[in-house]
């Protein structure tokens, strides 16, 4: 890469340490200001219709895609892209991302609590400065949907964040009311969806009865069932400002809930979907998209009995908006790879690149997602094909900003790689 | 007190006693050889412990003579060769080369299309913790006492597994079933042809050597120290190991005394003492869940104590940092290119671990899966260990890679002179792939055991199918 990437850096922490470099600091937001050009390159946009521009030039400044094939290029840097690929920055979806950093780890493991209820918000918990995240990052992933992973059958809330590993990177929270529904170790299922039913009952009534007060009464001072932070949730959903995540695989139970969706009007999330497929039709025509992991094809119970490795393409085939994912925080740099299994097992490439980025941004209100003027400069130039295994990431670019590829596992494999004549704790490979 | 396994012969059954010890191993001819000998002296009865009182009933599926044609193949033993043919007869490699003929066998085209050795996988938990993954199917880990020597993952598993179908059609032609972690010494492997079968007998790939699961670290300690019992701390773990392979010398010992004639009385049968002495007598080969660099530095040192090979080291997250300790005691390790994070033990994973190791002189590089998913990938999985150690200036290839998940597995498994390779006289277990099985699109399209064809990828009469996924929805 041209850039100085000391400049880009956004860590709190790599800057404490070059104290001595302070005029760079103060240059970064000169260098900010910059515009990039990206030329020669190939684009793979993930827009609507798919487009793929070969030899391209895609300039970005602000934060923001300026022009893609200006007549003139105007940049102050130009970035050779011949022989590589551009993509956006992928998304993941469903992780513990910033909330986890050793799973075994009780203290650094902030997904669960005890006392969590409906509105548990765990984007409070995010930390940014996580080793899982700069990791990650080698996986071409610029965003994550985060949930967390209490019993449920409520889960809390989910929310997206950036991977720039900056303290301000927690761009959007309480994005989603996380409800799971399955089969359960202990007590039947039917009582989770009894309670779903009957919080949306009492919500919608205690809503209509509040606007009755306020319609009767406009000075009514009293505190209705509506304004506690539960029922805040149930308003926002009941109002489609706030969908429901819905964790489930069995076909009776995405049934159950098509049917609530139906009656309450909210928009919902599948996250799962082992048993989607024969309720494609209804999915699509209730623009309900399902978050899959196209790896699963193992009956893993009598809940997810039908999957195979075409599952994703299936779906897709029906109609259905299929959103990609990788389920294990840790192996976020898979999702790449279980996107190019599911296009070899059937999902059109395209369709693949679309399913890991413009297709959860639009889910998520993203500005990123999508190649296009005007949109974020979410950016990912990879060294070939961003699906395989022989290709990784040259640089990327979060909102515009270069983001640092080093992670902890580089500076290690570079300490016992190194020829050293003392202990190897003396080798401190440069971050 | 003697167990019906317990096998109790007449002076004049002194032959008997060589037929009914099946030889494991080339070392225990010796001893079956002695055993023999001493039947026939003036002692009566004379007692014999039967070593494999479970025998496998496996046979190779109907096959034909099959000449693959123009393939590129990587033997499993560093090479690549381009536009090959191989010659499989009676189940066997018979001929590798350019322009083979053979009148009686069947051709197929594989121009453009890759040959690999069937992969093999050394650690599953396939059948012991199958899917559906219910509690009655989770048999994998006798969570009673830390040592368990005495169970063997055979006794657990589950042939309908729609795992081993699944993995079989990414080119898993041979894996070892494993017992869980929890416990120090958690009891026997068996290492299975992946042919599907209503026994587990019929899947048991004959005359393979046991393996015996150990485990170091975080799990023992937890597993037991919440119960209050020892192992409470590492320091519990080395303990806890010292003690079970103190107790089983004793046996051996006293085996060693009532085999010399110098003692009338059989020591008392222990099941447990019986599988940790086939590891004293190289009978049994271990497998040790260890990820980090002192505590196989710890278990390289415990087997040269109690004079045993300490074997494989599974997941061995930390082996980068003692490649060449590893090589030098001539372990095995067996590795993931990047699965960590998810206790302390796997913080630190590089994704050039089984480049590092392997770059050792003497070393003994693998990659498993002990996953139900990436088993049915340890192509890709070898792939991205590949690649990412390409980037950090590692001057590996495929012919390469590929050795990692075939003959160096067969090695860890003590099958390397039956399978792991294409070269001749070997069990014809191949894999054609689409194209270069280090792709993320590479698909297995045709997969041969004992050169029956057991998957066609085109072909639903070589698709096999679990009994339990029958009529599900």
């Amino acid at each position: 890469m041209l850039l100085n990437k000391e400049i880009f850096w956004p860590n709190i922490k790599i800057l404490s340490k070059y104290l001595a470099l302070a005029a760079f600091v103060s240059s970064a937001v000169y260098a900010e200001a910059q515009t990039i050009a990206i030329e020669n390159v190939v684009v793979y946009t993930a827009n609507e219709q798919a487009d793929v521009l070969e030899s391209a030039t895609v300039v970005f400044g602000g934060g923001k895609i300026i022009a893609i094939n200006p007549v003139d290029v105007k940049a102050d840097i130009k970035v050779d892209g011949s022989g590589k690929i551009l993509t956006p920055g992928f998304i993941a979806s469903n992780t513990t991302l910033g909330l986890q950093e050793v799973s075994a780890v009780a203290a650094s493991n902030d997904t669960k609590d005890a006392k969590a209820g409906l509105d548990f918000d765990p984007s409070l918990a995010f930390n940014p400065q996580s080793t899982v995240i700069p990791f990650s990052r080698q996986g071409g992933i610029s965003h994550s949907l985060i949930t967390a992973t209490a019993k449920g059958p409520f889960m809390g809330l989910a929310f997206v964040a950036n991977l720039s590993g900056e303290l301000d990177s927690n761009v959007k929270p309480q994005q989603a009311l996380v409800f799971q529904i399955g089969g359960k170790a202990k007590g039947s299922r039917a009582s989770d969806l009894q309670l779903l039913k009957t919080k949306l009952k009492s919500n919608k009534e205690a809503i209509a009865e509040a606007s009755k007060k306020k319609a009767s009464d406009k000075k009514a001072k009293d505190k209705t069932k509506a304004d506690k932070p539960e029922s805040l949730l149930f308003k926002k959903l009941l109002a489609g400002e706030l969908p429901l995540l819905a964790k489930v695989d069995r076909s009776a139970d995405i049934a159950q809930l098509l049917v609530l969706k139906k009656a309450y009007g909210f928009d919902m999330i599948i996250y799962g979907g082992a048993g989607a497929l024969v309720l494609a039709d209804q999915l699509v025509a209730e623009k309900v998209s399902v978050i899959v992991d196209p790896m699963r094809n193992l009956p893993e119970g009598f809940d997810a009995l039908p999957q195979t490795l075409a599952n994703a393409a299936k779906l897709n085939d029906a109609g259905v908006n299929v959103i990609l994912t990788e389920t294990d925080t840790h192996s976020l740099q898979q999702l790449r790879f279980h996107a190019g299994n599911a296009v070899a097992n059937g999902l059109p490439y395209q369709t693949a690149i679309a399913a890991i980025s413009a297709k959860p941004a639009a889910m998520l209100g993203l500005d990123s997602g999508v190649i296009a003027t005007g949109k974020s400069a979410t950016l990912v130039l990879w060294s070939g094909d961003p699906l395989e295994l022989s290709s990784s990431v040259d640089s990327m670019w979060i909102n515009g900003k270069e983001v640092t590829l080093r992670a902890r596992q580089d500076l290690l494999r570079d300490r016992y790689m190194s020829e050293a004549k003392m202990p190897r704790a003396y080798i401190q490979p440069a971050d | 007190m003697l167990s019906t396994s317990f096998k109790q012969l007449a002076q004049s059954g002194c032959k008997s006693v060589l037929k009914a010890d099946v030889i494991l191993r080339p070392l225990s001819i010796a001893i079956v050889a002695a055993l023999g000998l001493s039947a026939c002296d003036n002692r009566a009865p004379y007692l014999a412990i039967n070593k494999n009182p479970y025998p496998s009933t496996y046979t190779a599926l109907a096959n034909s003579d099959m000449l693959i044609k123009n393939a590129t193949v990587l033997t499993g033993n560093g090479q690549r060769l381009n536009a090959t043919d191989v010659l499989i007869q009676a189940g066997k490699i018979s001929a590798i080369g350019q322009n083979l003929t053979d009148p009686n066998a069947l051709v197929i085209d594989a121009e453009g299309k890759w040959l690999t050795p069937g992969i093999i996988d050394v650690h599953s938990h396939l059948g012991v913790y199958p899917n559906p993954s219910v509690e009655s199917h989770q048999d994998g880990n006798e969570v009673t006492a830390p040592v368990t020597a005495e169970v063997w993952a055979e006794h657990g598993t589950w042939p309908q597994d729609p795992g081993f179908n699944r993995a079989r059609e990414g080119g898993i032609t041979t894996l070892q079933l494993l017992p869980g972690s929890a416990n120090l010494i958690g009891g026997r492997g068996v290492t299975l042809r992946n042919v599907p079968a209503t026994t587990v007998q019929a899947m048991k790939f004959p005359n393979a050597p046991y393996g015996l699961k150990m485990a170091c670290g975080e799990n023992p300690k937890r597993v037991y120290g919440k119960k209050g019992v020892s192992p409470y701390t590492r320091m519990g773990n080395m303990a806890g190991y010292r003690a079970a392979w103190a107790q089983a010398t004793e046996y051996k010992m006293a085996w060693q005394q009532y085999h010399a004639g110098k003692s009338n009385t059989p020591p008392v049968r222990s099941l447990q003492l019986d599988t940790l002495m086939g590891v004293l007598d190289g009978e049994i080969l271990i497998h040790n869940h260890c990820y980090k660099a002192e505590e196989m530095a710890q278990m390289i040192d415990l087997g040269k104590e109690f004079n045993y090979n300490s074997g494989t080291f599974h997941h061995a997250i930390e082996g980068y940092k003692i490649a060449d300790l590893l090589a030098a005691n001539g372990n095995c390790a067996a590795m993931w290119p990047d699965w960590w994070g998810f206790k302390m033990e796997a913080y630190d994973m590089v994704q050039e671990n089984v480049a590092i190791v392997d770059a050792q002189e003497n070393s003994c590089a693998v990659v498993h899966s002990d996953s139900e998913k990436t088993i049915q990938r340890l192509n890709q999985e070898a792939g991205k260990i590949l690649f990412r150690a390409q980037e950090a200036g590692f001057d590996l290839k495929e012919e390469d890679a590929i050795v990692w998940i075939t003959s160096n597995a067969a090695k860890s498994l003590g099958v390397e002179k039956q399978t792991g390779s294409i070269d001749i006289g070997k069990r014809a277990d191949v894999v054609l792939w689409n194209q270069s099985p280090f792709s993320v699109y590479a698909l297995a399209e045709q997969v041969y055991i004992d050169g029956a064809k057991v998957y066609d990828r085109k072909d639903p009469a070589y698709q096999a199918r679990s009994d339990f996924m029958l009529g599900q929805k």
